[in-house]
């Protein structure tokens, strides 16, 4: 399988600049989030592969095809092969459900285009509504119909522009886990742009940080989450650690998760069936002189200190507590404990302060 | 009342108004999505015929259809005719007229089309023009219906420019504002009024048919 590559730049009259360079593998796992604040030109990213806009410079290749480039002209949207759902999903409003769905099929013969409309229908659970109108349909019905419409004409990769945003938060919450198995199961490589963090934890396998002008991180979510490449994108991210959590048991509202051998203890989420993220945020956890004896404390963990450095009135300190582990704690708290490379600490963090996003697979 | 004059008027009114649709949807499309600068020189011209005096207009298109012009030239060793004075003058003067009552109600429509609908289009595989018939012409419907009825409704009683580009001439150019002002002439208000009457009664029922539209497409 071939990459997806690009690099370009579009400049706004009065405006930013936007500049960003990504390859994004077509094998692999699929969903690849574009994350960034709102006004870093993720939209314009995903408009600029669409051939919706055209960049003033720079080049995208999908495989061996040269979508964009200098010497030769921009192959038009039409003949991409690209699946784009739109913020708000842009529905036909005088067109039913399914002829929104067979939309992109006006080529193929009426049998097929039935079969696929009602393949797609049924894969989305909109077979009971194939004969309304978008305007007598919920939020979550609209972004499945959308989401049917690009797919029906089989794209070679499917774009997403800000996908959960258009609808309420409790509903948000349903559509985070369904979208993230759909597109699992499609098996089309995605490119999701989102500002929201949880949304990109629980719908990417990598990510890629644009801000001020161009990509400043790609890797797996967690990683980039958790260990963020420089100060810019520690700023968008946000200074939190994320891992890898899987379910080991339930009690009382609480969730036992396993964290690569740690367990710890903490507020069980909407959906939680198996694997998921625990993220903490590193001004959650307080920390205190490792315990001479034994201990069995809930969610206490002893670490040892990798990296000690000074941030404005606060201290950042890194830890390997059988995951590493990020804490902020004040100068004065640091002195009491007598940070240093190698030493042990205890630390500790309160289930509330333990937010699990589950990513159903 | 001249029935003449009634049947030449609404073939008139009828071929303007074809030849309208034909020629104003694509030059409404071009309005609402070219990025060219100067664009506002177009959108003017098109506008003229609302402010410019009918006689000025029918004397710049007497001026064009003349021996003198190659338009003229051109039409006359195609027909063997003149422009001016014939049908087929009037129907271009017609046209020209009427241009913005049918192209503004279409680019306002068709503005008011959202423009991510068509962008979707184009990523599901549909050239520019087969979005235009199944997107754009669709949601822009009654506006493209209240442009075409307006234009008929402006043709049937137009005045000062089928007097200056065709005359007076029973069954090839006199239109049935002519022969009210004929008939007003010769002091026969009872034709007069019959067919004033007719022209009141179906401009009124053409707006109102156009205003019943216009708010039909604002609650869909």
């Amino acid at each position: 399988m071939g990459t997806l590559a690009f690099d370009l730049e579009r400049r706004y009259l009065r405006g930013p600049t936007v500049r960003a360079a990504l390859e994004v593998p077509l094998g692999g796992p699929p969903v690849t989030v574009l994350f960034g604040p709102s006004g870093s030109g993720k939209s314009t990213v995903l408009r600029c592969l669409a051939g919706l806009d055209e960049p003033e410079w720079g080049f995208i290749r999908f495989g061996e095809e040269a979508w964009f480039g200098p010497g030769a002209r921009p192959i038009p949207p039409q003949r991409r092969g690209v699946g784009f759902l739109f913020q708000e999903y842009a529905l036909f409003p005088h067109l039913t459900v399914a002829e929104n769905i067979g939309y992109g099929l006006a080529r193929a013969a009426a049998q097929e285009r039935v079969a696929r409309v009602d393949e797609l229908a049924s894969m989305l659970q909109l077979s009971a509504l194939l004969a309304r109108r978008p305007d007598r349909l919920s939020g979550g019905q609209r972004q499945r119909v959308a989401l049917a419409r690009a797919l029906a004409p089989r794209p070679r990769l499917l774009l997403l522009d800000e996908p959960l945003s258009a609808v309420d938060a409790p509903t948000r919450v349903e559509l985070r886990g369904e979208l993230r198995a759909l597109l699992e199961r499609a098996r089309i490589p995605s490119i999701v742009v989102t500002h929201d963090r949880v949304e990109a934890l629980a719908l990417g396998d990598r990510l890629a940080v644009l801000a001020e002008g161009g990509v400043r991180q790609v890797g797996p979510v967690h990683e980039v989450f958790s260990a963020p490449a420089d100060l810019v994108v520690a700023r968008v991210v946000g200074t939190e650690n994320v891992a890898p959590a899987r379910l080991v048991e339930r009690r009382e509202g609480l969730v036992l998760v396993d964290v690569d051998g740690t367990r710890l203890w903490a507020v069980e989420p909407d959906r939680l069936d198996g694997e998921a993220y625990a993220c903490i945020r590193a001004e959650d956890i307080v920390l205190e002189p490792a315990p001479t004896a034994a201990t069995s404390a809930r969610n206490e963990l002893l670490a040892t200190v990798r990296a000690v450095a000074e941030e404005g009135p606060l201290v950042r300190v890194t830890l390997d507590c059988g995951f590493r582990l990020v804490a902020l704690v004040t100068r004065a708290s640091a002195a009491r404990l007598a940070l240093a490379p190698g030493s042990r600490v205890a630390a500790l963090v309160k289930a509330p302060a333990i937010r699990i996003v589950p990513r159903p697979s | 009342m001249d029935l003449a004059a009634l049947q030449l008027s609404v073939t008139l009114s009828s071929l303007t108004t074809l030849a309208l649709l034909g020629l104003g949807l694509p030059l409404a499309h071009w309005l609402t999505t070219t990025r060219w600068r100067w664009k506002v020189l177009v959108e003017a011209v098109v506008a003229l015929p609302l402010v410019l005096p009918p006689t000025v207009l029918g004397f710049y298109l007497l001026i064009a259809f003349g021996p003198r012009s190659p338009l003229g030239r051109a039409f006359v060793s195609a027909t063997g005719h003149t422009l001016a004075f014939s049908f087929e003058g009037l129907l271009v003067g017609s046209i020209v007229y009427s241009l913005p009552f049918a192209v503004q109600p279409f680019a306002a429509a068709m503005s008011r089309v959202d423009p991510r609908l068509v962008e979707a289009s184009y990523t599901l595989g549909e050239s520019r023009l087969r979005t235009f018939r199944r997107v754009t012409l669709p949601l822009a419907l009654p506006g493209v219906v209240a442009g075409a009825v307006l234009s008929f409704a402006h043709t049937l009683g137009e005045f000062g420019v089928v007097l200056m580009v065709g005359g007076n001439l029973p069954g090839a150019t006199r239109t049935l504002s002519i022969s009210i002002y004929d008939a007003v002439e010769q002091l026969d208000y009872a034709t007069a009024g019959r067919t004033s009457l007719l022209l009141l009664a179906v401009s009124f029922s053409v707006l109102v048919l156009t205003y019943a539209l216009q708010r039909r497409s604002l609650l869909g």
